[in-house]
């Protein structure tokens, strides 16, 4: 492969694998959608068939999806509370989409969704409208307090109210963008690298020893950004339900 | 009256538990990977520089979008840029809050714990 071929941008591209029109709208069935639908199938697949068993003493698969389950539990209980046991099947849902999207995406080959804001942002914009919408039904217009906060003189509404309103509306934009700029930097580094193993031919062994390395980092980043993003959608959660 | 003999013995053994525990975590502190602590810190880092971008972003396209539905050309960009940047140390203060927090509530629960 020549060295001008690399394009570590490429393996972002969407294209269309059944193609539909509906109206001027372009619905048709890409790769991201593919790999949407596989991840899921995966998810649901793990979790009924680990605990098919139901075993009191769980053997590894069951362990593992009793582990997640746990998981995302403990952060809803420590961040929002009891109160936050309602909101578990959609935190839940969202945590292993998104572990699932992005521990897929690291499979050669794969593609990667979460890598897209239009991906992350959809499900940003989600939890932000779901967690104003509760807000507000939870504590009716009181629920606009959370823009001023508590005990601060009056005249500084001028400023502390803009700032807060600010603030909060920016909230989709940081948790989409952290997901998908740190797919995207994930993915783009693992592309160059590996096309350095290539132009280098039999030194490129040294490279691969790198590409090892930022492959295990790349899991682990795989990981934490899915619970960074549950994380902060219980402490969002928590805002909504308290108000501080 | 509760026996004053008997919560002696019981502090002591908090204190042998909790020094016990100090001892292990000596022990194992070196052994747990600096790759997690480096991802973890990466992590960190990267919440609060995108914490910061987003909120410059939303200040400054919401100043941008309402200048254009009003016809006031230059100002409430540079208004709510600056408000933007007000947002912006808010987001930090409060994920060094909810970090601090964080920290502070693993380490007061792993002292409840067993």
């Amino acid at each position: 492969m020549a060295s001008g071929s690399i394009d570590p941008m490429h393996q972002f591209e969407i294209h269309p694998i059944v193609s539909l029109q509906l109206g001027s709208y372009d619905i048709s069935f890409t790769n991201s959608a593919l790999f949407m639908a596989l991840s899921v199938t995966l998810i649901t697949g793990f979790l009924v068939l680990s605990t098919r068993g139901r075993a009191l003493v769980p053997g590894r698969w069951q362990s593992m999806a009793e582990m997640g389950y746990e998981m995302v539990a403990n952060l809803l209980r420590d961040n929002v509370g009891s109160e936050g046991r309602k909101y578990f099947p959609f935190v839940f849902s969202l945590f292993m989409f998104i572990l699932f999207g992005n521990i897929i995406g690291l499979v050669p080959g794969a593609f990667t969704f979460t890598s897209h804001i239009a991906v992350t942002f959809a499900m940003a914009i989600v939890v932000f409208l779901a967690v104003t919408v509760i807000g507000f039904v939870r504590h009716g217009a009181g629920f606009l307090r959370l823009f001023f906060p508590h005990g601060a003189p009056l005249w500084t509404a001028v400023i502390l109210i803009p700032i807060e309103l600010v603030s909060y509306l920016s909230r989709p934009i940081s948790l989409s963008v952290r997901l998908f700029a740190n797919m995207v930097v994930g993915h783009v580094l693992l592309k160059v690298l590996g096309g350095f193993v290539i132009m280098l031919g039999i030194f490129g062994i040294f490279p691969i020893g790198v590409l090892v390395g930022i492959q295990a980092l790349e899991l682990l980043v795989a990981a934490l950004q899915a619970y960074v993003f549950t994380i902060l959608t219980c402490i969002y959660l928590h805002d909504a339900i308290h108000l501080h | 009256m509760p026996d004053p003999e008997d919560r002696s013995s019981l502090t002591d053994l908090d204190k042998r538990l909790r020094a016990a525990r100090e001892r292990q975590e000596q022990v194992n502190k070196p052994a747990s990977s600096n790759r997690a602590d480096a991802a973890g810190g990466m992590a960190v880092g990267f919440r609060i520089s995108v914490e910061i971008v987003a909120a410059l972003m939303m200040g400054f396209g919401i100043g941008y979008y309402l200048d254009i539905l009003l016809g006031t050309k230059p100002w409430l960009m540079i208004i709510f840029f600056f408000l933007g940047i007000g947002a912006a140390f808010v987001n930090i203060l409060r994920v060094a809050k909810q970090l601090e927090n964080k920290k502070h509530f693993r380490d007061t629960r792993e002292d409840d714990a067993e």
